[in-house]
Order: structure tokens, then sequence, then C-alpha cells
């Protein structure tokens, strides 16, 4: 296990979700873990943002306003396809899981998932960086 | 009131006229009950009787509604003058639908003003004579239909028989009151000498009998001349002083030509001096009738009757006057000859020749006869010898059955010595009875000092006849009007003619399909009638076939030779019968219905009274006919009703105003189980007490509405049967109608238990289809439903892992538990609240309806939504009116409803570029008492061949669409009162919208 504090600037983990009660969950939840947690309601906020990725994860739901999770995940992998992205739905859609998986995610969470399982799995990601 | 009614109500209307025709020998009354009749045939309308006197028509009877304007109307046309006029010279029925463009409308400015603007006429046409026109006058054409005018010449037909009829009751009276005048003045002169009371008495006589308005009674003067000696009715000292000189107008014609002078108006007056004509104008007459008086072949008097009309004076007013004449001839040369004191017994016997009565003197004891007049042998037939050989002739002469009473009573007056009067009757040569009317004086001085009595005999078989008749048709009348049956009415007919005719039989043939069936002949053999009965109508068919045939009577004077008898001649001889008199009975529209035939046993042609007594039979048996048919078609009527209320299977009722008294059709025991009885036994509430709990509060409301405000109704009900279970009653009040002051309500009940099992069957098929599309939508909503249940148990399982690495930390930061296990209740919270949305709308059936906003249903289903909505890309904007009324509504059901249209909408914008995919909710008021939602997309719109088609069942355009969403919707909307529809927008989408009204009482929702 990675001590947080160890290191000079914590990674980040981004947050996407139309839900506000579960950003507010993870945002506890991966703040409890030591991360640093940023949260966006839908996918356009988050790319509105200039933010820093190099060392950073994204957790995001697939089913978003406008422009889907999955889009959001072939949008940054044009771009540097540098950041990992852990998916998350609420339906159970295997085309959907395997369509995200093809095009490079992480994980596929289907909701509600155990909090251990996403944790680790975003430890790994963050860790692979 | 139905059709059916209606015809009944008429029927009865023409039943009451034939018994107030057949009640009432009085014209004026029936004419009226025919007026009153026709008018009430159309309400408002105004019904004349014009009656045809000489070629004007003269209003006799008029019913009328109240007169609207001061228009005069007419009271009096010309033939062919005014539509009256013109359907009287044309004799046939006028139906005008609108006077006032008709060009023979000659009182437009009256029907104008009256508003009458229809116009029936009928003429009334009896035996072939126009008698006059019943006219009806309506304010619109649509109350005179085919049926209005065939009642009106049935009413016509009753008119014109009434008018016939009073005509021949006039003259039966005429002909007795003549007799009777006739008759006491050939007593007066039997039995005084006063000159000037029986010319007083004679000039009287004429007056009546006459009905002129002045008459007189002149006298020669030694100079030749006439002056009045008795004057009745004048009102000018002219006139009744004015002499009369042989040769100078009309009494001075009558006086030079001997004979009767007549001038109808008053242009045909002979030619006369100034002074004349002052005296007759002084007057105002008109027409005049003047017969001379002769006396030994000198014209000694002028017997005057003058009327102040045209055409007052006809042939039988000159046969009377001519026999009051010779009466007062009669008189004057007796008062001469008792002035002269030349009582010469031949002189005598001339004067008592002259008296239209028999004179006789004979023995007062043996009654042998001394005298007797030769007036005797014209009145009787017997010549006078035939009086002197019999001693016994008198009693030998008189009718059998009034010879021993006549003998006696005369005896026993002689007995007591006074003068007295008897009435019976003779038998005179040819085999006719003549009542007498004898008047006897007892003289004393006969020879051998004998008693003697002088005996004047009246013949008043006339007057006799008159009275017999009149009396044994009034008879016959009350047997109609008390419904006896045809054949015992036929027969009495028969026997009327019998009794006023010595030696006639009479029959009466109903004619049926062209053959005679037997009707009625008391006198003739059995082996006869039965002979006759069914023979057919023809050309050559005995005396009453070949009437039948003809339309005319037929006489045949000898059965044994006529060639109208060939073929059945020999049936007749056998019988006895020589002569065959018939005439046709035809009914209102010129159908022969009947023969009444007069039979001798000895050949001969009817006599005028016999010849009378067949139209007297004609007419009864019309009348009869009525009845029947009125009678008939009444039965028919019934019987109608009586099938009708025993098949249809619905029960009928009749009840009174107050629900007392209530008449149940008896095959509601089929329905119910209970008997009419038992139903009724307990009036009103005895029939509550068998209807369903849950039905009587709104019933027993129907009926006092029903009661008291004559409400018509149509309810269902359930009602008992008779083995527990319940039935499904349709009962409907259908009429409210008034006889004989009461109030009565008629309506039918009906068993729609099946209807209704069926009704509800479909009503829960609808429901479990309503459930099923619910189900199905719910269903292709699955995917963002369980992502929008997932969110909130997303929260929860975080939350907790989360306070659970929170309480591993030292220290445990409270605020941070606090914070979890709010945020873990609140998902729980909204995953609860979501559960209970969901399973409201899968449970099926209908939920109650209650006082809804519909901006809250709307912000229910987009919750309900919002995971659909986000999935696909759908931004949702809302307007929603603040302060709209509630609406009392099925929540889940318009749920279902706005649910559906989201989703579609949603649907219809799935190729729609994302920022394209917008959907707009309005929600806002209908006019007045109404709210309306409106669901607006930019998808691809309706279908071009027609917006309506998306509410037809099984229209998809979705690849798993059942095709029944928007069916279910427009049905639910339509259960709510409210409609559902759709258009597409001008630049692109299309909108959906519904309308549902706002609950009564509905206070504006919180804003």
């Amino acid at each position: 296990m990675i001590d947080p504090s160890g290191t000079t600037s914590s990674p980040t983990v981004f947050v996407i979700d139309d839900d506000l009660a579960v950003r507010i969950a993870l945002e506890r939840l991966f703040r409890g873990a030591g991360w640093t947690v940023r949260t966006f309601a839908s996918a356009e906020e988050f790319l509105q943002q200039d933010l820093e990725v190099a060392r950073g994860c994204l957790v995001a739901d697939v089913h978003l306003g406008r422009m889907s999770g999955l889009e959001l995940h072939a949008t940054l992998g044009n771009r540097d396809g540098a950041m990992p992205v852990i998916l998350t739905s609420g339906v159970d859609d295997v085309n959907m899981e395997q369509q995200a998986l093809r095009l490079g995610a992480i994980a596929f969470f289907r909701k509600p998932f155990e909090a251990g399982a996403l944790l680790d799995s975003v430890r790994r990601s963050l860790a692979a960086r | 009131m139905s059709e059916t009614a209606k015809l009944d109500s008429r029927l009865e209307l023409l039943l009451r006229l034939v018994e107030s025709i057949t009640a009432s020998p009085d014209l004026d009354q029936v004419l009226d009950s025919v007026v009153r009749s026709a008018s009430s045939l159309v309400e408002g309308s105004r019904s004349t009787l014009w009656i045809l006197e000489g070629s004007r028509l003269v209003a006799r009877a008029r019913v009328e509604p109240r007169r609207r304007s001061n228009v005069p109307g007419r009271c009096e046309f010309a033939l062919g003058e005014g539509l009256a006029g013109h359907a009287a010279l044309e004799r046939r029925t006028l139906l005008v639908p609108d006077v006032l463009a008709d060009p023979r409308t000659v009182n437009r400015a009256f029907h104008e003003a009256e508003g009458l603007r229809t116009c029936a006429v009928i003429p009334l046409i009896s035996h072939g004579r126009l008698v006059g026109v019943l006219e009806l006058l309506t304010s619109d054409v649509a109350d005179l239909g085919p049926t209005e005018v065939e009642m009106l010449t049935a009413f016509g037909g009753h008119a014109a028989i009434a008018i016939e009829s009073a005509g021949l009751y006039a003259d039966t009276e005429r002909r007795r009151h003549e007799a009777e005048t006739l008759a006491d003045i050939a007593r007066d002169l039997a039995e005084q000498h006063d000159l000037d009371a029986i010319l007083a008495r004679i000039a009287g006589g004429a007056h009546a009998l006459c009905g002129g308005d002045v008459t007189s009674l002149a006298l020669r003067d030694v100079d030749g001349s006439f002056g009045a000696r008795f004057m009745i009715g004048a009102r000018s000292e002219t006139y009744r002083n004015f002499r009369v000189f042989p040769g100078l107008g009309i009494g001075g014609r009558a006086a030079v030509e001997r004979r009767p002078a007549r001038a109808a108006e008053r242009a045909e007056w002979p030619r006369m001096p100034s002074e004349y004509a002052a005296a007759i104008d002084a007057e105002d007459l008109q027409s005049a009738l003047v017969v001379p008086i002769v006396v030994d072949r000198t014209v000694d008097g002028l017997l005057y009757v003058c009327s102040r009309s045209s055409h007052a004076f006809s042939n039988a007013d000159e046969t009377v006057l001519v026999r009051l004449a010779d009466h007062a001839a009669a008189a004057i040369h007796t008062a001469r000859l008792f002035a002269a004191e030349q009582e010469a017994r031949s002189e005598a016997e001339n004067l008592i020749d002259t008296l239209d009565a028999i004179v006789l003197d004979a023995d007062a004891e043996t009654f042998e006869i001394s005298f007797v007049n030769k007036r005797a042998e014209a009145i009787l037939g017997y010549p006078v010898d035939a009086w002197y050989e019999d001693p016994q002739f008198w009693v030998h002469h008189v009718h059998p059955d009034d010879r021993d009473t006549a003998a006696a009573d005369c005896s026993q007056a002689i007995s007591e010595g006074r003068d007295h009067v008897l009435q019976y009757r003779m038998l005179a040569a040819d085999g006719r009875v003549v009542w007498m009317h004898d008047m006897v004086r007892i003289l004393s001085g006969g020879p051998g000092g004998r008693r003697q009595l002088r005996s004047v005999m009246v013949d008043i078989t006339d007057r006799m006849r008159a009275e017999a008749l009149l009396a044994g048709e009034r008879e016959i009348l009350a047997l109609i009007a008390a419904g006896t049956p045809t054949a015992g009415v036929l027969d009495a007919i028969c026997r009327l003619i019998e009794s006023m005719s010595e030696g006639l039989l009479a029959s009466v043939l109903l004619v049926e399909s062209g053959l005679l069936r037997h009707g009625a002949a008391p006198s003739l053999p059995r082996s006869y009638t039965d002979a006759i009965d069914g023979a057919a109508v023809g050309p050559c068919a005995g005396s009453c076939g070949t009437a039948a045939y003809r339309k005319e009577t037929v006489v045949v004077s000898d059965i044994a030779t006529d060639p109208l008898w060939a073929r059945c001649r020999e049936l007749a001889l056998a019988h006895g019968l020589a002569a065959c008199w018939s005439s046709p009975i035809l009914n209102g529209r010129g159908d022969v219905i009947a023969t009444v035939a007069l039979y001798r046993r000895v050949p001969g042609t009817p006599r005028a009274e016999e010849t009378e007594l067949a139209a007297r039979a004609t007419h009864l048996i019309r009348i009869l006919n009525e009845r029947d048919q009125a009678t008939r078609a009444l039965q028919q009527s019934e019987e109608r009703y009586r099938v009708l209320v025993t098949h249809v299977p619905a029960v009928t009722w009749v009840a009174n105003a107050s629900l007392t008294s209530v008449f149940v059709s008896p095959n509601i025991v089929q329905v119910t189980g209970f008997t009419v009885e038992e139903l009724t036994a307990g009036g009103t509430d005895g029939w509550l007490a068998q209807i369903h709990p849950e039905d009587v509060a709104a019933v027993r409301e129907r009926y006092e509405a029903l009661k008291f405000k004559w409400a018509p109704y149509d309810m269902d009900y359930r009602l008992r049967h008779r083995n527990g279970h319940f039935l499904w009653i349709r009962d409907c009040a259908i009429s409210a109608y008034e006889r004989d002051g009461v109030v009565y309500f008629a309506g039918v009940l009906i068993d729609i238990t099946r209807r209704k099992q069926a009704e509800l069957e479909v009503q829960r098929q609808r429901q479990l289809l309503t459930h099923l599309t619910r189900v199905a939508t719910l269903g292709e909503l699955s995917g963002a439903l369980a992502h929008e249940l997932s969110q909130p148990l997303t929260s929860i399982l975080t939350n907790a892992q989360a306070g659970l690495q929170f309480l591993a930390r030292e220290p445990v930061d409270l605020d941070e538990i606090h914070d979890v296990l709010n945020d873990i209740v609140d998902a729980d919270r909204r995953a609860g609240e979501f559960i209970r949305r969901l399973r409201a709308l899968l449970r099926r059936g209908e939920t109650p309806r209650q006082p809804l906003h519909v901006n809250d249903v709307t912000a229910e289903v987009l919750r309900l939504l919002h995971s659909e909505l986000v999935a696909h890309g759908v931004a949702v904007s809302t307007q929603l009116a603040p302060g709209l009324p509630k609406v009392n509504g099925d929540p889940v059901a318009l749920q279902q409803v706005l649910l559906n249209l989201i989703v579609n909408a949603c649907d219809a914008m799935r190729l729609d570029e994302p920022q394209e995919r917008r959907i707009a909710i309005v929600t806002s008021r209908d006019g007045d008492g109404a709210v309306r939602v409106a669901i607006a997309d930019r998808g691809v719109g309706l279908p071009r061949e027609g917006v309506g088609r998306v509410f037809e069942p099984f229209f998809t355009t979705k690849t798993q669409g059942l095709g029944l969403g928007l069916v279910i919707c427009q049905s639910i909307v339509a259960a709510h009162g409210g409609h559902l529809s759709a258009e597409n927008n001008a630049d692109r989408g299309a909108t959906f919208w519904f309308t549902l009204p706002a609950s009564n009482g509905a206070e504006p929702a919180d804003t």
C-alpha cells in the first residue's frame, strides 16, 4: 500500500457523475483514501477545465447528459491518451461494458459497487502512472 | 307522445264523436263537437264548419284560438270563392301549405294577422249532395300530415251525416206538426161554428207551418177588393191597411188565376201600383206565397205567407197552404150556410164532403150507420155503399187489436152521455193501417127519438207514423250507443221497418269482398236467408246483389218476371216472395257496405213512406257502421298493445301522479320472479325494499322528482330477484299524460343484467390493458429505472464504506461520520420514494380519484424519468402556470399519460443532434374550468398520412411498441372528461396536449 502522504503532490481522482449524492459519496470515499478529489456533474464541465492530469485517474459514469462516459473516454484517448479511465454504470449492459474495455478503460463497475474494489482499481491505476 | 299513442287518442276522439252524434239529434251540438274534435287535432288551430245554404257557404260552428288581431274573418263565402269555396265547388279536399302564397286565398290580411299559414278543407258530401265544408287552419305546415287529413275526413263524414240527419228529422217533425195542425183545424170545424176563431186559427197554422215572417188572411168585400182580416207579424200600418184588387200584385194574380201564386224574390213580384210596392217595402218583404180561398167557385179570400228573405217557400209549403185554404173555404161556406139558416141536407153533405175527414152519423146503441160522407171512400178506400150494407161496418173495420177497446170506450162514453175522442187503427181496403182521430158527439132527436152519434174521423196516420218512427229510431240509436252487437241492432232496424208498414219483410245483407253476407232478416224464412248468404255481387244478381253492384236502389216489382232475378227466382217464389226493393248503403269512401231490402208477398212498387223507411234504415246502418269501425280500430289498437306488452321483453308500468296506484305488466314475474301483486302490495316502499341498498337513495330521489316535478328519468339500478341475487334494471319514466283530470306516468323496466355484466367485463379488460401498457412502458424504461435506483444505492454503499474508513482512523472525525449517516439516510429515502412511485405504477386496478394539481403530476413524472432523459441526452424545460385549478383524477393514470407522451417525445428525437433534443412542457388554463398540459418535442413529427393515425390502435413507429400507448392515453383522458390531441409544430417536431376539466368548486392550486 502506498502512503499518499509520502508523495509531494498527492494524485488526483476526477469524478464525473450527474448525481450529486453519488458525487459526494465518491468524493468522501476517495478523500478518505488520501487522494485529492475533483468532482464534475458532466463531461462537458470536466473538459472545460484546463486540468493537470499527469497524475490522475478518471472515474466517470457512462450515463451522463449530452456526452456519455464512453464518448468522453474516446475524446480523452484522442488527446494525449495518458489518463486511466474507470467507468461506472447503473444499467446492466454487457455490450457497453465490452465496448468500454475495448476502448481501454481500466475497469467497469456496475452500480452499486463494492467501494473496496473501486479503491483497489483506482489505486492500481494511479500506481501505474 | 309516441305515434301509436297519438293514433289511439284520435280513435277515441272519433268514437266520442260518433257517440255524441248518436246521443244528440241537435245539429248545432253535433257540429260544435265536430269542430272541437277537428281543432283538437292541432293545437292552436282554427276549425270552421261551413254549411251550404243555397249557393253560399255560411259559417255554422267554429273553434278558434285567442284572436291576435282585429282583422275581421269571413262568415260567408260564395261557391268558388276563397279556399273553402273552391273545395266546395270542386268537391275535393284541399290542402294548402301556405295560404298567403295561394292565389285563391281571399282574406290574406286576416291570415297574416292571425299567423295562420296552412289550410285543409274537406268537402262534406252526403248521398252525392254537397252539404258544406270543414276547414282547419293551422300555423305550421308540419301540423297537417296525412293522418290529420284522414281524421278530418272522418270528422267531415260525421258532420255530413249529422247535417243530413238533421234535415230528415226536421222533415219528420214538420210532417207531424202539419198533421197535428190540420187535425186541430178539422176538429174546430166539427166542433164550433165561430168563423173568426177558425180563420184566426188557420192564419196561425199557416204562419207556424210555412215559417213566414208576415202571414195574412184577407177576405173579399162587397166592392170585390180584399182586405186583410187576420194578420200576423206585420210591423207597418201601411201594410196592414192596404187592400188588394184582383189583377194587381201577387194576391191580385192569385185571385184572378184562382190558383196559388208565388214570388221567390223581390224582382219576381208582378207589376203593381206604387202604394203596393210601398207597403211591401215597408215590411221589407222579399218572397211571398198566396193561395186563393175558393168558396163555390168564387175567390172569397186570400191566404198569404210572406218572408223577409228570398226563396222562403217550397212546394211543401204550398201544399200545406192549399189544404189550409180549403179548410178556410169550408169554414166560410159553413158560416154562410148557418147565416142563411139554410140547413139543407144536401148542402150540408157538400160541406161535409169538402172536409178531409170521415163524417158519419150512426145509431148510438147499434153503431149502424145512417150517413157517411163521400170523403170516406177516398180515405179508407171502401165504396160508400159498403158502409151502409154492413150494419157493423165500423166495428168490423177497426184493426182487430184495437176493436174491443175502441168499441168498449165508445159505448161507455155514450152510456154516460158525453162527447168523446178516440184514437184507434182502421184497416183500409188496400190493407193499409190507418190511424184515426175520432171525435164523437152525441146528438139527440134521431129517427124514432133514438140517440144518434156524429163522428168526425181524421186520418192521423202520418203523425202517428212520424212519432213511431222517431221513437223507434231513438231506441235504435240508444242500442248503437250502448254497444249492442251489430246483429242485434240490424235485427231491431228490420223490426222497426216491418212495424211501420204492414206486409213488409225487411232484410239487411252485409257486403264483404264482393259477397253478400247475412246481416239480419227476422221475418224471412231461415232456408231462404241461408241460401242467399254468400251470393256474389254482380250486374244481374237479384235486387240486393245488383243494387250493391250498381250502387243505386233497385226496385223489382215482380220477382216472377224480372230478369234480374233469373238465377234465384225459383227460390224466392218458393218462399212466397213476390217483390223486392233494395238500396245500397255506402260508407264515407263510397264503398258499398251493406244493402237494405224490403220484400212483399204481393207484386208492387214501394210507396213514398216505404222509400223513406229504407232511407231511414240506411242512415241508421251507416251510423252503426261508423261505430263498428271505430270500435274495431280501438280493439285492434288494444290488441296491438296487449301483444306488445306481453311479448316485448320489457316490463311496462303506468302509475298515477302520487305513485299510489301502479299498473305493472304481468311479465315482470319472468324478470324478477315476483308477481305483480307481490311487488305492488307494499306501494313505493315495498318496491324500494327490493332495490340494492347502494342504489336506494338515488332511486328514491328520482321518484320524488317524478312525483313533484314530473321530471322523466332513465336510470340503472340493482333489483333483488326472488332467488336473492341482484338484477341490473334499466327504469325509464317515458311520459306523463292526463286523463279525466288525473296525471299518469308511464314507463318501462328492462333487465340489463347481461349488458351490465358485459360492460363491467369490458371495463375490467380495459383496466387490464391500461395496466399492461403501463407495465410495457415501464419495461421500455427499465434501463433508466434501474439506473435511477442504482444511484442512491451507490451513494449509500459508497458512503457506508467511506464511513468505515473514517471510523478506522484516530481520532474519529464525528462530524464527518454525521454527514455520512445523513447522506445515507437521504439516499435511502430517495430510493424508497422511487420504489414507491414504481410500485404505484406497477399496481393493477384504478386508484381512487382525488383532487390533483397537474403541475405536481408533471413534476413527479419528470423525477421518475430523470435517468431516461439523461440517457437520451434530452433537455426538458417546463413552464408550469401558477394558480391552476385542481382536477379530479386518478394520479397513476395521469402519470401514465405524461410518462407515455414524454417517452414518445424522447423516442421521436432519437436521431436528432444532441443539442436539438429538447422537450418543452407547458401547463396552462384552457378557457374556463379546464387545464391544459402540452408536451412539445423537436423530433421527427407526426406521420404525413394523418395526425389522427397515431391514435389508432396498433399504430406504432417503434420496433418493440405495442401500438396501444396513445390509445390508452386517449381513453384515460376521455375517462377524465378531457381530450387528447396532437399536431405538428411549425418548424419541427410535434406537440401533444390534453385538457382536463377542473374539479367542481376547485380552488386554485397553491402557487
